[in-house]
């Protein structure tokens, strides 16, 4: 008779400084079957199964598997109580052999006395390597010698091998060629026939049909529900993956429904190309436009961003700004600062902010030259010009002297955009504007944008979100993939099912 | 989404602002405390003017010195090419100065090869990206070599009448025209600024527009160049340079740092005043030692044990990000 394995967790709960990733979740997977785990960028997917293969600790909730009260202590704990994850992120160790990865955590039972036995563990993982399809490699050999999909299809190996009672997959199939997905259902359905449960993460849609039993969705950080296959449709799980909040939310966003901008260009993109992150990008920005970029986080238009900002270089295609009158082709961020351009980075506490300097420092750096006479930076006057732009977004802090370190997300955010305010930015590079602060500081961000409008300043909305795309952009150019895949003008009929088609 | 988090507490933030203006003071109460202690236990020999001169005119070298490190941790790196740095150019200006009695070449010299050296280290170390602390060792290394070389038949003398130069007046004249300079430059300048910003965090330094490279080279041009000035002094006041001129120069300076309060993470809380206050109580709490009898041997031992205890009570843990 095969044994049924069952995991569940009951109301977890994770939050990440302010944000709360995952809210009162409670879940339940049973033996035999696979589960696919649908939401937009940030719903919690991740997060989620983190803390069911122990990698994250939960704030408040508990776990259960086969009806026994489970904590998990780290991943290897995790592992020892029979689950596996293969985590979408590359989770190699570089510098270690390739049977040293796969073992990486259980090296105990390779050794006597102290001493590793590394000829016995090369000639285990040289088996298993064999076993589940990939041969040819030799596991005495840096992982580093890999290639990308190797080095994932290794983890596979890493992730089965103690033969686990669960496996739970992370969107991995994006990284993977033909080959290596077919390697990866069939580990899969393997696991469903021995009656042990799989949770499988997934944006495309057309494998998950393929493959899954049961569908779970999620939405803000909350389970929206779980539905049997046969019940869905792909247009379903799209309504159910963006919810009916838009009436909700539609009150911090623009009121008007006709796009609305000069046919002044200020900005052309052509034929810009970076291997590995963006392919032949061509677009071209007005006076007074909210330009909306939308996909999936790793679809290149992050890079997309930095690149228009000077800060990486693309391979081929051109950058060039229109601004009073004058041809600027941006090949530095210091080129792209002096000429009145700004951006805001996803990564706000790396990129945008210096943590350990005062709210004073981070924004009177980008217009520091306003500030001096000479060689002389008048403390007095830098403080004012301090003051008077922090007000704007109205910062609540002590005061400017204050490290920005000790802020909320919110407030740093709006110091990264005060800076930019002050110094006189005409263009605006916000990339993922309103990631992780809360929704009065996101209408802010969102009243502030539509002053540039009318100011005639143009704005670039880079976004995960796509109610936040519809809800504020003139045009949505959305990608997939490194590519433009679809084009759309502001109108009512743009829904989030229509941007969906182009994303995944 | 919540909106907790979004007020500031006051009572929280007052109790933040009031460690942090504490902090600033614990290097002085340090100072007052060593100043007492030595002062009691010698009758006051201690804190003499006599004394108190003594101990100025070793700190000279330190704080001058001191100040050139004080940009570069500022930018959260290290020069640890003193001690060998100053001994070479010294060499090579006595060198200088004996085929030319030209004091005015001799200085320069000695300025023209450690900013040099500085200028060299700054572009291997943005060039290459070579940890500032493992590279400034080799240079140190190097340059000790190199000093024994050139000093291969021993003491390279300066002639006796330069002896006129080490007094504490024109010690003191070069140290305040230096500190002026230096802490205009760092305090109120575009440049200065930068350098606080990329020790605070590099890289949004340079998505704001901070030519972080540029800024870089040009720190540990200006330790290079305060080296040689260093160098100068030192050398009138020995009258020669042997292969152990000024060792232990570098860990002096970065006693004296971490003495002084100075954050070695760097960033916006580095101040220049931390030398200075710093390099006086290394060398008071050495002569206050010698003074009570602590011999030679445990010296060492002894200014470890403090040394340990004066990072315990004043670094500053709650404002950096990781503890390297």
């Amino acid at each position: 008779m095969r044994r049924e394995v069952t995991l569940s967790c009951k109301n977890i709960k994770k939050a990440f400084g302010a944000t709360l990733a995952v809210e009162n979740v409670s879940f339940e997977i049973r033996g035999g079957q696979i589960r696919g785990l649908i939401g937009e960028n940030g719903s919690g997917k991740t997060t989620l199964v983190s803390m069911l293969a122990g990698i994250l600790k939960c704030d408040e909730g508990s776990m259960e598997k086969d009806g026994m009260q489970c904590s998990l202590a780290n991943v290897i704990d995790a592992n020892k109580k029979g689950i596996s994850m293969i985590v979408q992120e590359m989770c190699t160790i570089d510098g270690l052999t390739i049977a040293q990865n796969i073992f990486f955590g259980h090296e105990k039972s390779f050794s006597k006395y102290g001493i590793l036995n590394l000829a016995k563990m090369n000639s285990v993982a040289k088996e298993l390597l064999e076993k589940y399809g990939i041969p040819d490699v030799d596991p005495a050999a840096d992982i580093t010698s890999l290639s990308f999909e190797q080095r994932k299809l290794t983890e596979f190996v890493k992730a089965l091998y103690t033969n686990p009672d669960v496996l739970i997959v992370d969107e991995t199939t994006t990284a993977l060629s033909q080959h290596g997905r077919e390697l990866l259902f069939k580990i899969m359905h393997e696991f469903k026939q021995q009656g042990k449960p799989v949770i499988f993460i997934t944006h495309d849609l057309p494998e998950l049909f393929e493959h899954c039993d049961s569908v779970t969705v999620m939405r803000d950080g909350k389970i929206v529900g779980t539905y049997d296959i046969q019940e869905l449709s792909e247009n379903k799980i799209k309504a159910l993956m963006v919810g009916r909040e838009f009436e909700d939310g539609g009150k911090y966003y623009r009121e008007d429904l006709e796009s609305t901008y000069e046919d002044e260009v200020v900005l052309k993109v052509e034929g810009l190309s970076k291997p590995g992150a963006f392919q032949d990008i061509n677009f071209e920005l007005h006076k007074g436009e909210i330009l909306g970029i939308g996909g999936l986080t790793n679809c290149g238009m992050h890079d997309l961003g930095k690149s228009l900002f000077g800060m990486e270089k693309a391979e081929s295609g051109k950058v060039t700004y229109y601004m009073n009158k004058k041809t600027i082709e941006v090949t530095t961020a210091r080129k792209a600062i002096a000429n009145k351009i700004a951006y805001v980075s996803k990564n706000r506490d790396q990129e945008s902010l210096m943590l350990t300097s005062s709210i004073m420092d981070n924004i009177a750096l980008p217009g520091i030259d306003q500030l001096s006479t000479a060689t002389f930076v008048s403390p007095g006057k830098k403080y004012k010009y301090a003051i008077q732009n922090s007000k704007q977004l109205s910062i609540k802090m002590h005061n400017v002297k204050q490290m920005v370190m000790h802020l909320s997300g919110g407030n740093k955010q709006k110091v990264a955009i005060s800076k930019w305010l002050a110094n006189g930015s005409e263009i605006f590079i916000l990339d993922c504007p309103t990631r992780g602060i809360d929704i009065s500081v996101k209408a802010a961000v969102y009243k502030l944008m539509q002053e540039f409008k009318t100011q005639g300043r143009s704005v670039i909305m880079i976004s995960e979100e796509l109610l936040e795309l519809i809800g504020m952009s003139d045009r949505i150019i959305m990608m997939k993939q490194g590519k433009i895949s679809g084009l759309a003008e502001r109108g009512k009929d743009i829904s989030e099912e229509y941007l969906l088609n182009y994303m995944i | 989404m919540t909106i907790e988090n979004q007020t500031v507490n006051p009572k929280k933030m007052m109790r933040y602002m009031n460690t942090e203006s504490l902090r600033a003071f614990i290097p002085f109460l340090g100072l007052i405390l060593i100043l007492a202690i030595f002062g009691i236990a010698t009758n006051g020999k201690f804190t003499s003017a006599k004394n108190l001169q003594v101990i100025l005119n070793q700190a000279i070298s330190v704080m001058i010195a001191g100040l050139g490190v004080s940009f570069v941790i500022s930018i959260g790196s290290l020069d640890f090419s003193h001690g060998s740095l100053v001994a070479f150019s010294a060499a090579l200006g006595a060198l200088v100065m004996g085929a030319t009695n030209n004091p005015v070449l001799c200085f320069l010299t000695i300025i023209a090869v450690a900013a040099g050296t500085g200028l060299i280290n700054g572009v291997l170390f943005t060039a290459f990206r070579i940890p500032s602390f493992i590279l400034t060792m080799s240079i140190l290394f190097m340059y000790r070599g190199l000093t024994i070389v050139v000093c291969s038949g021993g003491t390279i003398p300066i002639p006796l009448w330069m002896d006129v130069l080490d007094t504490l007046e024109v010690k003191l004249a070069v140290l305040v025209v230096v500190l002026l300079v230096f802490n205009y430059i760092y305090t109120f300048t575009k440049f200065g600024l930068y350098c606080r910003s990329i020790g605070s965090g590099e890289v949004a330094a340079k998505f704001a527009g901070v030519p972080v490279d540029k800024i870089k080279i040009m720190v540990f041009v200006i330790s290079g160049f305060l080296a040689g000035v260093t160098a100068c002094i030192m050398l009138v006041r020995s009258g020669g340079v042997s292969t152990r001129f000024a060792t232990f120069l570098e860990t002096d300076i970065l006693t004296a740092l971490v003495l002084g309060g100075m954050p070695l993470t760097g960033g916006s809380s580095a101040r220049m005043k931390s030398i200075v206050i710093g390099a006086f109580m290394l060398m008071a709490l050495k002569n206050g030692l010698l003074l009570v009898g602590a011999s030679d041997k445990i010296l060492q031992l002894l200014m470890g044990v403090l040394f340990l205890i004066a990072v315990a009570i004043s670094f500053d843990r709650k404002n950096i990000v990781a503890i390297k």
